[in-house]
């Protein structure tokens, strides 16, 4: 049995639906995090899997360098994502999720 | 080329099984690990699928980097987590979105798949590996992306450095925290003084009696 791109985006798919299980039922802002990565890095294989079954003289291997730079823009998220982990957790010692709703929240990470 | 069904299997399975362990285990620390191989996991699936270029990107910034980073707000932030039991009805909720989710996505690329632009594989790239395709691609056609790229990377990095600061208004109340103990630290200590010498003032009775 041959792979195909089916396959990739099969691992795709449940790769993302895995990361918004996580992105809803986690209640850390970090345990969030961590479910967007998972999200973004699906659509990483989607890329791959296109650019690697559907080779285009025209634009090769377009796909991949999408992927690439999917990655460079995910390490810059999880870069401000600490940063406001951290900074969450200095103003309102925690980083519940829960706590985080309203506008008053807002109003005291931006102030 | 082919891909090799067995290594995308086993490099499939670590990949899900691994993202599974991410979103449910408990302890953040080790569902960061859990994320590094994951990570680690979808670098060698792009390897085995001809990407090798992409495949050591993902090994180096999802592996390293992504996991170094959200380790070391895990340390800073250690003893303020959350509280660590989620509801059920939540669980219940994300559950059957991430199964809808996951059905609406199978069953999109499962309608659409006759559409999808199918070739094979150039035989230059199964020769010399897709690097220097992928380099070339990204120095001519992708290069304002790449450059947008660096610059969104520089800013990031400068934001999260501003962010993950302390201010002047937050050493300020530091500062005002530590004096607060000081003074607190400074009546305890006249307290225990006025309480030895109290004791010392009934001492000479004690002795005496100790001494009968």
């Amino acid at each position: 049995m041959t792979v195909g791109a089916g396959h990739l985006l099969a691992v795709s798919a449940t790769l993302f639906a895995i990361g918004v299980f996580g992105l809803l039922s986690r209640r850390s802002l970090a345990g969030v995090l961590m479910a967007l990565v998972l999200m973004v890095t699906a659509s990483s294989i989607a890329l791959v899997g296109f650019a690697r079954f559907g080779y285009n003289d025209a634009r090769p291997l377009s796909g991949m360098s999408f992927a690439l730079l999917v990655s460079v823009v995910l390490s810059a998220e999880v870069a401000l994502g600490v940063a406001l982990v951290l900074l969450l957790n200095r103003r309102r010692g925690g980083t519940d999720v829960d706590d985080l709703d309203g506008p008053s929240a807002a109003a005291e990470l931006t102030s | 080329m082919t891909v090799s069904p067995a290594a995308f299997y086993v490099l499939a399975a670590l990949v899900l099984g691994g993202g599974v362990l991410v979103v449910t285990l408990r302890d953040l620390t080790q569902a960061t690990y859990a994320l590094a191989g994951t990570l680690s996991a979808v670098g060698l699936l792009f390897a085995v699928c001809g990407a090798e270029l992409v495949g050591a990107v993902e090994v180096v910034f999802g592996g390293f980097a992504v996991s170094l980073m959200l380790l070391g707000g895990l340390t800073l932030t250690r003893g303020r987590g959350p509280r660590p039991d989620a509801a059920p009805a939540r669980w219940q909720l994300a559950l059957l979105v991430a199964g809808a989710t996951a059905a609406g996505l199978w069953l999109t690329f499962y309608a659409s798949r006759g559409d999808w632009h199918v070739a094979a594989w150039p035989q230059h790239l199964v020769d010399d590996g897709s690097t220097a395709t992928l380099g070339r691609s990204l120095l001519t056609q992708a290069v304002l992306p790449l450059g947008v790229a660096a610059v969104l990377l520089a800013v990031a990095v400068l934001a999260a450095t501003t962010l993950g600061g302390v201010d002047e208004q937050e050493r300020e109340l530091a500062r005002a925290e530590q004096q607060r103990q000081e003074r607190e630290e400074r009546a305890r200590r006249r307290r225990e003084a006025r309480q030895r010498a109290r004791g010392r003032a009934g001492a000479p009775g004690e002795t005496e009696e100790v001494g009968a």
